[in-house]
């Protein structure tokens, strides 16, 4: 019986395989039950009812694939922030501004969302520390207040500023305080014209096409986008701006026309799209007329930001089809820029206000000769003097220059108090040790811990250690980062 | 009668003792002097031991046991190692100078010199004579412990700014610092366009820290050599040494901080048979 039964086991192992050396494996293999069917193969269904697709599941991960500085400004971090409500923070105001000096200010909520549709709120500034944007009214706004603010009842040609100073004064933040202050004067009805970077048109990032009747270069990509920012922070007002020509425009083959003093320039930017068409176009032209025209009535305030872009490399990414690289004086744009800078462009009420910046790389000889900061050297190289540049700084009396300033030791304080209000800094006792040969009064006075005391000594040490520099003293009393 | 040579009117009231010149007679019979008026008319040395191997040694010496012998019953102290270092006597070289004996000066003479005058100054300070004081400041020069004493006494100048200078590894700084608001500037750069790193701002800063008189100082820091870190400690130490200039009470808690003695490190040199300082080249088994 066995050896049938063994017989037959050995009967079904290959011949090929190897022999074992017992049978009892074999037989003691549990048998294959009868009838019984492989496990089917799941088919993979995206429907989300049947297959349970739309069910969320919870990240393995992160909460997000941004580095932790985008990270805290992408998941708004300034939600958890301490309300402003509850410190009494007065908002900026064209009217009483000397009421505010060396105090930290809001903006009201209009104006916030325009500055933060205009890119005026930058990633260092670090503005997600607080509810919402602050900043500090201190000398230089003031002053910018009576030099540059005053002026724009006349014409821009007249009213042409250059903030310069080192890294970190606060250039940034004072333009961004000069377009609050603009909208308070006239209540709101002041037209912001701001450019964040020239970098943007300079870098290459744009589609780039010659219009022979201009002989200029547009950038239809670049201007369709900041088309956009400029007509959402300008809504209001260019909603009630009347257009003095009638336009005529195709959109997929069909065409529109607006109509003179019955359409207005909000229906210019919002409905005709011929700002980001990839040919040869007036429209921007015809949009820098139309504010032209009613900068009679309205001011314009154009603003730019990080003026040593063109300054320090006026030669862009752009090249030409004989593959020299195309002068930022041949873009549409670019041409604008130096055009308002030269005052060839000018509003009949307005200003420009350019701000330097120290992240441009290295610097160049081309703003100091059009500011008259430095005599002009002829031996000097183009790429280390621009001719063509400096001297539009230099046309129609040349652009003034304004000096900011670093904090003074009680605006310093006062910024600090702000920090530690909102708790962004920390005021604690250095954990230092009680040495045990000490006296008992004097291991009380170790132990003892008077906060305004210990306050007033950090913001001396931070005001020596940063020169009274905002960045330096956002860095070095709330950033641990 | 022949008599002694009268010493004229004119000179008997002169001081000057060793420049009188007595008028002799040219023909003096002298033949008919006595022992006394011969004795007269000798040249007469001025130092008692003129004729002795080291003259003005000598009399140095004898000097010396006078004054020993007459203050003898003054009473003495233990003279400290500090005092022996602070205040030493002249140096055998200078003291056979100052003797014009050339060769005939040896140090035996020179130690003899020294042991009298070490007896003389462990004299009761409270109880030394004017003197012996006198005699003891003759023969006393500073050492470099003393100068350096003395000169670190330093001052605020006519404008109240302190200056010092200090240096760390191949770095050399000097500072001035005057009361101020808590400016610094570093070679005619703001403090913030020089050392960009908040860290090497936050050491120079530190000595104020350590004194808790924070933004109370402006810093006028002229630097040159090394590095960066070589430099911002090279500051930090020479304003540590300007602050106690303005409070020398300052100066143990600056010491005890750290801040008093610069750091003695240096870059290692390169040695032979070796990549670096310590770095070996691959070691190959075969």
């Amino acid at each position: 019986m066995l050896r049938s039964v063994t017989t037959r086991a050995l009967a079904r192992v290959p011949s090929r395989s190897v022999r074992s050396l017992s049978s009892s494996n074999i037989l003691l293999a549990p048998k294959k039950k009868q009838g019984a069917q492989p496990a089917k193969k799941l088919k993979q269904g995206y429907n989300k009812k049947k297959d349970g697709a739309g069910e969320k599941k919870a990240k393995a991960g992160g909460m997000t694939h941004l580095g932790f500085d985008d990270a805290v400004r992408a998941l708004k971090f300034e939600k958890l922030a301490v309300k402003l409500d509850s410190l009494e923070i007065g908002k900026l105001q064209h009217n009483g501004l000397e009421k505010l000096q060396q105090s930290v200010v809001k903006y009201d909520d209009e104006t916030q969302f325009a500055l933060f549709r205009l890119g005026m709120f930058k990633k260092f500034q670090h503005h997600e520390m607080f509810e919402s944007p602050i900043s500090l009214v201190s000398n230089n706004t003031s002053k910018l207040s009576n030099e540059f603010i005053d002026q724009l009842d006349g014409p821009s040609i007249n009213n042409r500023v250059c903030l310069i100073g080192e890294k970190g004064t606060g250039k940034s933040t004072l333009l961004a305080q000069a377009a609050a202050l603009a909208r308070s004067k006239y209540n709101n009805e002041v037209i912001l014209l701001h450019l964040e970077s020239p970098l943007k048109i300079t870098e290459g990032s744009s589609d780039y096409f010659f219009n022979k009747s201009l002989t200029k270069f547009h950038q239809p990509m670049f201007t369709k986008k900041w088309l956009y920012k400029l007509r959402s922070a300008n809504e209001t007002i260019f909603k009630k701006l009347k257009l003095t020509r009638d336009i005529l425009f195709t959109i997929k083959k069909q065409e529109y026309t607006l109509k003179k003093d019955e359409n207005t320039v909000w229906d210019l930017v919002y409905k005709n799209k011929d700002f980001g068409k990839m040919a040869s176009t007036n429209a921007f032209q015809f949009l820098l007329e139309e504010l032209i025209h009613h900068s009679k009535e309205v001011p314009v305030l154009a603003s730019i930001d990080d003026i040593s872009v063109i300054t320090t490399n006026p030669n862009t990414a752009y090249r030409h089809t004989d593959l020299k690289k195309i002068h930022v004086s041949e873009l549409e744009i670019g041409d604008l820029i130096l055009k308002l800078i030269s005052g060839e462009v000018s509003f009949s009420k307005g200003g420009v206000l350019l701000g330097e910046s120290k992240d441009s790389g290295k610097d160049t000889h081309t703003l100091r000769v059009g500011l008259r900061l430095e005599q002009y050297d002829p031996w000097l190289k183009a790429y280390e003097c621009d001719n063509t540049i400096a001297n539009k700084f230099l046309a129609n009396e040349g652009v003034k220059v304004f000096d900011v300033k670093n904090l003074s030791s009680e605006e310093s304080t006062e910024l600090l108090e702000f920090y530690e209000a909102t708790g962004a800094l920390k005021v604690r006792p250095y954990p230092a040790k009680v040495h045990k040969t000490l006296t008992a009064v004097e291991q009380a006075e170790a132990a003892s811990f008077d906060k305004t005391l210990h306050f007033e000594k950090i913001a001396k040490s931070y005001y020596t250690i940063t020169g009274g520099n905002p960045r330096e003293l956002l860095k070095s009393s709330v950033l641990s980062y | 009668m022949v008599g002694r040579p009268q010493i004229p009117s004119h000179l008997k009231n002169n001081n000057n003792t060793r420049r009188i010149l007595l008028p002799i007679q040219p023909q003096l019979p002298y033949l008919q002097l006595s022992n006394a008026q011969m004795e007269r008319t000798r040249v007469v040395p001025t130092l008692s031991t003129f004729y002795g191997g080291n003259p003005r040694h000598d009399d140095t010496i004898d000097t010396l046991q006078a004054l020993i012998r007459k203050y003898i019953n003054l009473p003495t102290r233990i003279i400290d190692e500090s005092e022996y270092k602070t205040s030493r006597f002249i140096s055998f070289e200078d003291y056979s100078k100052l003797m014009e004996s050339g060769t005939r000066l040896k140090i035996a003479h020179y130690k003899e010199f020294v042991l009298l005058l070490n007896r003389l100054r462990s004299i009761d300070t409270q109880l030394l004579p004017r003197d012996v004081s006198e005699t003891l400041q003759k023969y006393t020069v500073r050492t470099g412990e003393a100068s350096t004493t003395a000169n670190s006494m330093k001052t605020l100048d006519k404008w109240g700014r302190a200056k010092a200078e200090a240096k760390r590894k191949r770095s050399r700084a000097g500072v001035h610092i005057v009361k101020g608001d808590g400016h610094v500037i570093v070679n005619g750069l703001q403090f913030t366009q020089y050392f960009t790193r908040e860290s090497d701002r936050r050491k120079i800063a530190y000595p104020f820290q350590v004194i808790g008189q924070e933004a109370q100082y402006n810093v006028f820091a002229r630097t040159n050599g090394g590095g960066v870190s070589g430099q911002v400690e090279a500051i930090m130490y020479a304003i540590s040494k300007a602050l106690v200039v303005f409070n020398p009470l300052l100066k143990p808690r600056l010491h005890k901080a750290g801040l008093l003695t610069s750091d003695t490190r240096k870059v290692e040199r390169k040695k032979p048979g070796k990549v670096k300082a310590r770095k070996s080249p691959t070691w190959v088994k075969r």
